[in-house]
């Protein structure tokens, strides 16, 4: 069964199951087992398993009657009641008939026309017998929808009515069934149902049916003394509709079958049967599949592949300001520079030039620089050594904690902003004032030592 | 191990020239792999490589359980398997005895 995911995440993911009697537990009484009384010693989550409900479609129906749907809105129960009511679900996938109760006739499992899966049924209702079957037993059901595929080789002929791709019976008695009739050259599809109590009835829709084309045949009755009905949809058209029928006698159907039947068989017939579904809620068609489109044009990366598991053939280029959201490794044929960004903890091979006017954020060492470095550079990188031609004064803006060879002269007038000690000579002619005089241009705590004696200055720090 | 489901694909009637073989054609449920089973009327308890003939077509009314043997691994699967006349049905459950009146 398919189960949509909003559906999926309200069951439960483990069942806990007593170790000596095998029951399913209730947590709520762990340690003690209610079915047999034995207090368990063993903790709880060793006795957990996935849910036996998962495995059976009749006990997770049963539990998603009992335990989910109260819990919902009557809009959510809606919704999510046609994948609750199913009472028996076929589609020949198991390859053989052993879902079903019994066959009768020439009917076959076979792999040749599917419409959903592998594999579908044929029934060959022949001369011989004039019908053939796979019955699948139940209970007595108060309302019941029973859809079906089915697709014919050959048509009925005229005023000949080809019946029971789907059926329903109380014990042995047709309660009501589908098939197609050849009303003197035109194709009808018929509805055959239980009326008045204990009577069968019929009812016709003209329509266009074909041989070699799959249709949803879904029929449905409801068992009532006033508001019983019955009706028949193609395709989920609902073609016919018969209400206020006294359907109220307690025989009511408890037998599904599925295959063809012919009164008076006239020829072989070929039919193929698929996707049998009994329920107690209209059914509706088969979802469609997946449907795969191909796609003609070239992947670039700037197309959003957005598929975790997919691996793509990529025949364009990959430059870096492709924007490479993935962990992946791509050929890359362009030259990078360092204007390029460069966001990845990769290596790459640098052919062009760098000056530290690029923006270097990579933490690579780089071994050659070939332009020259000025101070006036930005120098952001930590722990480079550069080699600076040209020279430095004390105007330039020395931001880093770097030894300079300073080549310039260096006079008082000169705005020492640093909290450096120099020593140098002064080869200029200092205007000294008398002791006492302050020296205004330096303000900051310098010492200078000066060599030319008899003069003493004091700082003003 | 002993099975009591339908673990065909087929189930047909040949009415030969000597004879009328009733053939399920089994899948074994556990190895998978494929049988020719046949029933005739005095085969009740019926091995699967085993030929039973009843010349007498049309006389055939056979109701019964049937036990088959697979032959690759020795499951048993027991049905139960009617013939009248050109009719056959095979089930899980007994067949009522005027089962094909009301086909």
């Amino acid at each position: 069964m398919m189960l949509p995911y909003s559906i999926l995440k309200r069951l439960p993911m483990w069942e806990h199951f007593c170790p000596a009697c095998h029951t399913s537990l209730n947590v709520k009484y762990y340690p003690l087992c209610l079915n047999c009384g034995l207090h368990i010693e063993i903790p709880m989550d060793k006795l957990k398993a996935p849910p036996r409900l998962l495995k059976d479609a009749k006990r997770l129906s049963n539990y998603v009657h009992e335990k989910i749907f109260p819990s919902l809105s009557a809009a959510e129960r809606e919704i999510l009641a046609r994948w609750f009511t199913e009472f028996f679900n076929n589609g020949f996938e198991e390859g053989d008939f052993s879902a079903w109760t019994s066959t009768v006739g020439t009917i076959e499992v076979e792999s040749n026309n599917p419409h959903h899966g592998t594999y579908n049924a044929r029934a060959y209702p022949n001369t011989g017998t004039g019908y053939a079957f796979c019955k699948k037993q139940d209970i007595q059901r108060t309302t019941l929808y029973i859809r079906v595929y089915a697709k014919l080789t050959t048509l009925p002929s005229s005023g000949k009515t080809l019946l029971g791709f789907l059926q329903a019976r109380y014990a042995s008695a047709v309660r009501f069934q589908a098939g197609i009739r050849n009303n003197s050259g035109t194709y009808e599809w018929a509805l055959n149902y239980w009326v008045d109590n204990d009577n069968s009835a019929f009812a016709y829709v003209a329509s266009t049916i074909m041989t070699g084309t799959w249709y949803c045949i879904e029929a449905a009755q409801f068992y009532d003394a006033s508001t019983g009905w019955a009706k028949l949809w193609i395709d989920g058209d609902l073609k016919i509709d018969i209400t206020g029928i006294d359907t109220s006698a307690n025989y009511r159907p408890y037998n599904f079958y599925c295959g063809a039947q012919m009164a008076a068989i006239d020829q072989e017939y070929e039919v193929f049967l698929d996707c049998y579904i009994a329920a107690d809620a209209y059914i509706g068609t088969e979802e469609a599949g997946p449907t795969l489109i191909e796609v003609a044009d070239v992947l670039g990366l700037s197309d959003a592949a957005t598929r975790p598991v997919r691996t793509f053939s990529v025949s364009d280029v990959a430059g870096l300001s492709d924007a490479a959201l993935r962990d992946k490794t791509f050929s890359v044929a362009e030259t990078l520079g360092f204007v390029d960004a460069v966001t990845r903890g990769k290596v790459f091979a640098i052919a062009d030039a760098i000056g530290l006017s690029d923006a270097a954020l990579l933490s690579v060492a780089l071994k050659i620089i070939e332009d020259a470095s000025a101070l006036s550079d930005l120098a952001a990188l930590p722990e480079k050594a550069a080699i600076v031609s040209d020279a430095l004064d004390l105007t330039d803006e020395a931001l880093r904690d770097k030894v300079f060879e300073v080549l310039d002269s260096i006079g008082l007038t000169d705005a020492a902003d640093r909290e450096l000690a120099f020593l140098g000579i002064i080869l200029i002619a200092l205007s000294l004032r008398r002791r006492g005089a302050s020296i205004s241009l330096l303000r900051r705590g310098v010492e200078l030592e000066v060599k030319r004696m008899g003069v003493e200055l004091e700082v003003v720090g | 191990m002993s099975f009591n489901k339908l673990y065909f694909n087929s189930v047909s009637l040949k009415s030969l020239s000597d004879r009328v073989e009733f053939e399920p054609r089994f899948i074994c449920p556990k190895c998978r792999k494929y049988f020719e089973g046949k029933i005739t009327a005095d085969s009740p308890k019926h091995a699967l490589t085993q030929h039973i003939m009843k010349p007498i077509r049309g006389d055939l009314n056979f109701n019964g359980k049937i036990t088959f043997t697979m032959p690759c691994c020795g499951t048993k699967i027991n049905l139960y398997g009617a013939i009248h006349g050109e009719d056959f049905c095979i089930s899980v459950e007994p067949i009522e005895p005027d089962w094909w009146m009301n086909k």
